[in-house]
């Protein structure tokens, strides 16, 4: 029970405010209010504090929001998103289809496969980026042979194991470049 | 705690009826406020985002456990001020400060101030500005209880749900953090009227 000669305890009023008070306290409080000026006027400053701070500004995400959870929840209105793996099978095929032509190049000008280089300034070029690419390839054969000797065959699981390596790492970086992009939309 | 009527509930009733591109509406009503939540207690906006995002993702995957006992925005509250905390425990043991930006809180800030009334006198639009930076700079307990109460437009109850803190300990926190506010912009007042 409030005394009529006592002021609420601010806490007190800060409670009524929140509507937090038990029924009978609550009651207590508006019977004091009724009576007391100041008190009534010290719960008009709680409340006009307590309108600013539900009016305080919220933060707001970025346009995109939804929808990138939506795309990683595999819930996009597209639909599921192709699988990065059937994407990367597409990148090396494409590949694959840009060696074919540049090797059918080199043959077909003779840059592999018997006529001399000294036939112009640009075979001779090409024939040297020919050389230093092939180097590269024989000391990567090399390292592969010596720590993977089964890969370097030419049955089907040395194949097979290039194809897995390159799918594998198209897929890593598929699958890196995706989280990063995704994070900045 | 009894079972809590929830606007949400019908959504999440049809996502686990299989309708799953309801959960986006589910986002959008509480995407702004979470993000606001997780600003407040790390105080980095990037950061902030991402984690409001694996939140999400979160109560997705978990959705079949949510079991209506509470309102959806409490259990997902729940999983974001978690993650929330995680992050900040992390930083922690980094040796970095929590209370960087909070300054030293003495018993005597937390005593209810003795003129109130002079909040009154504070321009709309000035009050906003200043509690909004004041908001900020209050101890972390404080900044949560006051954001959950205001911002997430929680019960008493509830923020003790989403933070696994005794009643008693939230309605403190909550008293305090509003009464150091009120002191913290009573007195930016008295300092600008001194400058002037």
């Amino acid at each position: 029970m409030i005394a009529r000669t006592d002021h609420i305890p601010q806490d007190l009023i800060q409670a009524f405010v929140d509507g937090g008070l038990e029924r009978e306290e609550e009651q207590a409080v508006r019977a004091h209010l009724s009576s007391c000026g100041e008190c009534r006027e010290a719960c008009e400053t709680f409340r006009a504090f307590d309108d600013a701070l539900r009016g305080l500004p919220v933060e707001k995400t970025n346009a995109a929001f939804t929808a990138t959870v939506m795309h990683l929840l595999g819930l996009s209105p597209a639909g599921r998103r192709v699988p990065s793996l059937a994407e990367n099978m597409g990148y090396l095929a494409g590949l694959l289809i840009v060696l074919g032509v540049m090797v059918s190049a080199f043959v077909w000008t003779g840059v592999i496969g018997g006529v001399e280089a000294e036939q112009g300034l640009f075979r001779g070029y090409l024939s040297g980026a020919g050389d230093f690419v092939g180097s590269g390839v024989e000391a990567f054969a090399g390292w592969l042979t010596t720590f993977f000797p089964f890969a370097f065959g030419k049955g089907a699981l040395g194949i097979s194991f290039f194809v897995f390596l390159i799918v594998a790492l198209l897929a890593v970086v598929d699958h890196l470049a995706e989280r990063r992009l995704l994070r900045k939309t | 705690m009894g079972p809590v009527k929830d606007p949400d509930q019908e959504i999440v009733e049809a996502i686990r009826a299989g309708n799953t591109r309801r959960y986006a509406v589910l986002m959008d009503r509480h995407k702004d406020r979470a993000l606001t939540l997780a600003v407040r207690l790390l105080g980095d906006r990037e950061e902030a985002e991402e984690l409001v995002q694996d939140g999400f993702l979160r109560a997705y995957n978990n959705l079949e456990q949510f079991r209506g006992d509470a309102r959806f925005g409490t259990w997902f509250y729940r999983i974001l001020y978690n993650l929330c905390m995680t992050r900040v425990t992390r930083r922690s043991d980094r040796n970095r400060s929590l209370d960087g930006p909070e300054g030293e809180v003495t018993e005597k800030d937390l005593i209810a101030s003795d003129d109130p009334g002079a909040l009154q006198q504070i321009e709309e639009s000035e009050m906003r500005d200043l509690l909004a930076a004041e908001v900020g700079r209050l101890p972390e307990s404080f900044r949560v209880a006051v954001t959950l109460f205001y911002v997430q437009e929680l019960s008493y109850e509830e923020m003790a749900g989403v933070t696994g803190l005794p009643l008693g300990t939230i309605k403190t926190n909550l008293f305090r953090g509003r009464t150091l506010l009120r002191k913290r912009i009573l007195s930016r007042l008295k300092d600008e009227v001194h400058v002037s």
